[in-house]
């Protein structure tokens, strides 16, 4: 029976560095087994891009696509396999170095993509008030504790 | 001292009593006192039902909010309430909505929504909440609140869970509820000196009545995605079950935004942990702060109505904790949350080795 492939938001709460040990496991088979999994993971990668906006420098126009092709081409032990047979083959040396490349592009990319963002963030003070006072009262009795954040003058203004 | 009475007279009374109301054999003015606080009743038992009234009333009336700031000073403001049909309404210049387990929050003439339930996690992770494991509760009559007569719920760190010694702590939180109908009109939270640290209490409360629930006030529709529960499962495993002096996680939840939100509660205060993963942008921090060190730390620290608000960074997280709880307990929750792990530090490592392939 085949396991089906990872939802889109576990893809994203991989690419966000949100995942247990054994989700990262899994998304981690996914990705070497699925070729859907890969264009999906590299789709959210761009999308989130594309939203947040990047103050690092960019990169070539080409590289992702390189390395998209790369992933596609096999797994890391395929690429590992046709390292070695570069090494024992020494008529097909250009083939083992495209290997070569596409498994340390490959590992680039996942590793990249399972460190978290260093993005700088916003603690939103007043928001963060706003959705305790929510979450107490309703475990809570509602009045006093949402009487004080309709307070227009109390706490930080954001 | 209140004189007590056989649980089974109070059960008869109390089902003998919904009988008469349910089959209009009591007149309107004895309808509400099926809701009236037993002579009896524990502290913990006062305030679960207190818990639970302001959804059973239609009223109106008026709160005054107080709290102090880091200097000293006390404010005060007025808020308006009203409960109709099931929605609480509160607020005039800021309004907030409560609907069942759903909150709403007016913004720029815009309804968002802030909550949404269930606010149930599930997961063998969360801790059932035994307020008198921590407190002492103490009942006697309370002060006359928005000219009704009260039943006064004293609290106090009990022996058991004071670590520093054998004698119940002092007073910490006084909670009014209302004889007749259970509603709690007053609390209040008093700081070490025994002044009012945070108080909400209303002023004015005009006839509360069994809610009717005809459902003619909806809430109006709302903008915004809610917070979601999930397993702590789903989560790093740095949640603890646990936080400070007796606080257990009794909710777990993730916004839309990615922030992690876990909620703690001790039986009588609660506390949210906000968790994002990224760096600190001090410069979107707000003005009218207060910074610290404490346990290896640089706290920015913000005295709101609603509580403390303290932030900090570690190891490329922000870290948001937001409660009402007295700072001893703060400080506590601070010094039990995570530090850099070593997990953290492969993270860096790694970083630095893949810099250039950030995303």
């Amino acid at each position: 029976m085949s396991t089906p492939d990872p939802t889109d938001e576990l893809l994203s709460a991989y690419l966000d560095g949100e995942v247990t040990a054994d989700e990262r496991s899994t998304v981690a088979d996914a990705l070497a087994r699925s070729a859907d999994c890969r264009a999906a993971l590299a789709e959210l990668a761009v999308a989130r891009d594309a939203v947040r906006g990047l103050d690092d420098p960019e990169l070539p126009a080409e590289f992702l696509a390189d390395i998209e092709r790369a992933v596609a081409a096999g797994s890391t032990a395929q690429a590992a396999a046709a390292v070695t047979d570069m090494g024992s083959d020494g008529s097909r040396p250009r083939r083992g170095l495209a290997w070569l490349a596409g498994g340390a592009a490959a590992a680039a990319l996942l590793a990249a993509m399972v460190i978290p963002s260093t993005d700088r963030v916003d603690p939103a003070v007043r928001a963060r008030v706003d959705a305790h006072a929510a979450r107490s009262s309703v475990s809570d009795d509602p009045v006093s504790e949402l009487a004080p954040v309709a307070t227009a003058t109390g706490g930080p203004r954001r | 001292m209140r004189r007590r009475t056989p649980w089974i007279a109070r059960a008869a009374a109390a089902v003998v009593g919904g009988v008469l109301v349910a089959s209009g054999m009591l007149p309107d003015g004895f309808a509400s006192s099926s809701f009236a606080a037993s002579e009896d009743e524990s502290g913990v038992e006062l305030l679960a039902r207190a818990r639970d009234a302001a959804a059973n009333f239609d009223f109106t009336g008026e709160v005054v909010v107080e709290w102090r700031d880091d200097d000293g000073r006390l404010h005060r403001e007025r808020v308006p309430v009203r409960e109709a049909d099931g929605v609480l309404r509160v607020g005039e210049k800021r309004k907030i909505i409560g609907a069942g387990d759903d909150r709403l929050l007016a913004r720029d003439g815009v309804w968002k929504r802030l909550w949404a339930g269930p606010s149930d996690s599930t997961g063998s992770e969360l801790v059932a909440v035994d307020p008198e494991r921590k407190y002492a509760f103490t009942v006697s009559d309370g002060p006359r609140t928005a000219g009704r007569n009260t039943t006064l719920v004293e609290v106090a760190r009990s022996a058991r869970g004071s670590k520093r010694s054998d004698k119940p702590g002092r007073v910490s939180e006084r909670f009014a509820v209302d004889d007749a109908t259970g509603l709690l009109l007053r609390r209040e939270q008093l700081d070490r000196r025994g002044r009012v640290e945070r108080a909400v209490r209303f002023v004015e409360l005009n006839d509360p009545t069994p809610a009717s629930m005809s459902g003619s006030d909806d809430a109006p529709s709302a903008k915004g995605s809610a917070p979601k529960a999930i397993a702590k499962t789903n989560v790093a495993a740095d949640v603890p079950a646990r936080l400070g002096h007796g606080f257990a996680l009794t909710g777990l939840y993730r916004a839309a935004d990615g922030t992690t939100h876990a909620f703690y509660s001790d039986g009588i205060y609660t506390a949210s942990v906000f968790r994002q993963d990224g760096e600190l942008d001090r410069q979107e921090l707000p003005d009218d702060s207060t910074s610290t060190d404490f346990a290896g730390r640089t706290l920015t620290t913000y005295s709101t109505p609603s509580g403390a608000v303290v932030v900090w960074a570690d190891d490329d997280r922000v870290f948001t904790l937001v409660s009402d709880a007295p700072k001893r307990d703060l400080d506590a929750m601070v010094r039990d949350l995570p530090e850099a792990s070593e997990a953290g530090t492969a993270t860096e490592v790694a970083r630095f080795v893949f810099g250039p392939f950030r995303w």
